[in-house]
This record gives structure tokens, C-alpha cells and sequence, in this order.
């Protein structure tokens, strides 16, 4: 009978050079190589993700292909941010009104509803900082006013090629799509979503 | 069989105690250093080299423990240095305060297969115990620059690395879940929370 052998290897980028921890590349925990070469553990980089949101360009194939500025940072500058990310949270807080958590509309497609059923809306967005969840009630703020809502469903923003490499759909700094069955819905690209 | 705590000196059995390089330590000399020796997790892939190519056998977390690194003379000394840790982390957080704890995530709790409805709506903040121990009961509190916000615990819960388990207490140097019944969109990653 053969021997079988197996090999041993760790699902990580070794230390990260911030926090000490393991920079674990595995089940989107999503470890950053640095321009420097450095390495930053996922949880490290969520924490300055709204800093850097993920940015996303159309490549050849006319598809659009996502660039992740923290891989810009070097160690220096990444643990600069990192330092000045609780302060620069508060002042976005400030300057949003002190809102939770706010998305910004790009794209909105509504499908009409019938006799019997309420329009769907496709909002494709941004999460400029705090998160969303599906089932949550929050605010549509259209034209300075303000408008109650629930999100029926929050996922993956389709129009993208590369997935989106977040645990939970609805994270700061990521585009996301939410869903939202109401009647007379007032939104437009530009508009934003709030959570109180 | 029969050994003596490097820490303290007690005698320990053998399976009760935490091995360090050329000694043993016992469980509460092992608690007290795990505000300078957290464990650190990691993951594993086992790969089977049988005759057939490489094919992945096994992905599983791992905790690593520096402890088991630490040399049996310098334990003393290290126990020394956690107590002034600690007293300094009193001083800065407030010795009021049960506990301190670093948030990494926070999310709306998802349903597994085979889970109750009951833990849809409950809101997981994972992250590390910093200072003192949390317990499932209490409140949190964090300070935003417009107001200071609190919610009750309802329970607390141990990370394995892939599941969350519950439990009685999260002790200081660990990580783990605070699950509160209500939403708690004004805790981002990075925040510092301050248990009652």
C-alpha cells in the first residue's frame, strides 16, 4: 500500500504589520499586499476602507474591473490612516448629518408593479461609510426630503466582473445593489440613502 | 503527571495547563498573559499527495498560541508586565469600566442552514477583548462626537475561527461575538467599546 503523504500549507500572508494578527487570505477575509511590499490582515483594512473605496474602471472587454487603492498605501501611510480613521469617520458623520450610514445612488431601475403588485427598485450604489442589511428600515433622501423605506434585498452590484471581496454584502467603501418594493418611490441617481 | 506552574509555582496537572518552552503554566497565570500573548488564528490547508495529483483534503482554522514560545524563566516577568498593562490600560479607558473591547466587524446575523428564525434580526459585533472580561450581561456604550450611544448585550459568543459558539464570558485577550437584540448602525470597525 503507498503512503500517503500530505503537505501542510497556511492560508496566509504571514503578519500583518499593523495589528500582529495572521493576514488570512482565506474565505474573503481579504489580507492587502502594499506597494511596499507589506502585508495588512483583511480587519485592518475595513477599518480605512470608507478612506478607500474600491474603485472600478472599464477594461478592454468593456467590463468593468475593480482597482483597490489600499494596495496603493504603503506600511507608513496605511498605518497613518488606519490612526486617523476613527477621526475622519466623525467628521463624514458631521458633514452627512450625523446619518449611521449613507449609500449614494448611481443607477435606479423601476419596474412597474401591476393591479395586484408594488413597483421594484433596482438601486445600484456606493456605501460611503456604516453598512446596510436587508430587511432594514431606512431613509431616501430625494431633493432634501426625506422619505421612509425598508430594503428588501441587498446584494453584489451586478454590473461588475471581479466580485466584490466582502463578507457581507452592504459594507463601506463597496458598490452594492439594494432592492426595494414600494409605491411612489422617489429617487434618482445622485440621491441618498440614510440609516438613522 | 504532576507539574509546577512557571508562573506561579502551584502544581498543575499535565492536561489542565498551557505549555511554554521548558515549563508549564497554569490556567490562570495563562489568563493574566493574555493581554500581551493573544492567541493568533490562522488557517490550514492539508493537501493529499497520494499517487493522484494534489487535491485538497482539508481547510480548517487554527489557533496559534505565542505562550507556547515564551521561555518558562521569563514567565514571572511576563506576568508582571501584563499587570502593568493592564493597570496602564485601566488608567486610559477608566477603571470604572468591566471591560474594553476593539470592534473588527459588525453585521446583521445571517441564517445557516438548520438555524432557528430566532436569530434573524440579532446584530453580531465581532472583535477582541482588550481589558477586564464581558459577560452576557451588561451594556455597551460608544462615544461619537454628536452623542454617546448604548445598547444591552444579550449574550456573548467565542469565535472557533469559522462558527460562533455561545458562551458564559469572553475573557480578556480574546476574541469574540457581543450580540445585542437591536440594530447598532453607529458601531463601525475600528471603534472602541466601552462595557458597563
Amino acid at each position: 500500500m503507498s503512503e500517503v503523504k500530505t503537505k501542510i500549507e497556511y492560508l496566509d500572508k504571514g503578519t500583518c504589520e499593523v495589528c500582529g494578527r495572521k493576514a488570512l487570505v482565506v474565505r474573503k477575509l481579504g489580507a492587502k499586499d502594499l506597494k511596499d511590499g507589506s502585508v495588512i490582515c483583511g480587519d485592518c483594512a475595513r477599518k480605512i476602507r470608507f478612506m478607500y473605496p474600491v474603485m472600478y474602471k472599464m477594461n478592454k472587454q468593456n467590463k468593468l474591473e475593480a482597482k483597490d487603492p489600499i494596495k496603493e498605501l504603503n506600511l507608513d501611510e496605511a498605518k497613518e490612516a488606519i490612526g486617523n480613521a476613527m477621526q475622519k469617520l466623525e467628521d463624514m458623520r458631521e458633514s452627512n448629518g450625523f446619518h449611521n450610514a449613507v449609500f449614494r445612488v448611481d443607477e435606479v431601475n423601476i419596474k412597474k408593479g401591476g393591479l395586484f403588485s408594488k413597483p421594484i427598485a433596482t438601486i445600484t450604489g456606493y456605501v460611503i461609510y456604516g453598512r446596510f442589511d436587508k430587511a432594514e428600515y431606512c431613509k431616501i433622501i430625494h431633493d432634501g426630503v426625506e422619505q421612509e423605506t425598508r430594503i428588501a434585498e441587498l446584494g453584489d452590484d451586478y454590473r461588475f466582473s471581479t466580485p466584490v471581496t466582502t463578507i457581507y454584502p452592504g459594507e463601506a467603501g463597496y458598490p452594492c445593489l439594494i432592492t426595494i418594493v414600494q409605491k411612489g418611490l422617489n429617487i434618482k441617481p445622485g440621491d441618498l440613502i440614510v440609516k438613522d | 503527571m504532576q507539574e509546577k506552574c512557571s508562573g506561579c509555582g502551584t502544581e498543575i496537572e499535565e492536561n489542565e495547563c498551557v505549555a511554554c518552552e521548558g515549563g508549564y503554566i497554569c490556567q490562570e497565570c495563562a489568563k493574566k498573559l493574555r493581554i500581551l500573548f493573544p492567541k493568533v488564528l490562522t488557517w490550514q490547508k492539508e493537501i493529499d499527495r497520494a499517487g493522484r495529483g494534489d487535491v485538497d483534503v482539508e481547510e480548517r482554522a487554527i489557533w496559534l498560541d505565542p505562550l507556547a514560545e515564551a521561555s518558562s524563566d521569563e514567565i514571572p516577568e511576563m506576568i508582571k508586565r501584563a499587570d502593568e498593562e493592564r493597570n496602564a490600560r485601566r488608567q486610559h479607558y477608566g477603571a470604572d469600566n468591566r471591560a474594553v473591547f476593539i470592534v473588527d466587524d459588525n453585521h446583521k446575523r445571517m441564517k445557516y442552514p438548520g438555524e432557528s428564525d430566532k436569530v434573524l434580526g440579532e446584530y453580531v459585533i465581532m472583535g477582541r477583548v482588550v481589558l477586564g472580561d464581558i459577560s452576557g450581561n451588561g451594556e455597551i456604550a460608544v462615544s461619537r462626537r454628536n452623542k454617546v450611544y448604548t445598547k444591552t448585550i444579550k449574550r456573548v459568543e467565542l469565535t472557533t475561527g469559522v462558527i460562533l459558539t455561545k458562551t458564559d464570558s469572553i475573557d480578556e485577550g480574546n476574541y469574540g461575538a457581543i450580540v445585542v437584540q437591536e440594530d447598532t448602525p453607529f458601531i463601525y470597525p475600528g471603534d472602541t467599546l466601552i462595557i458597563r
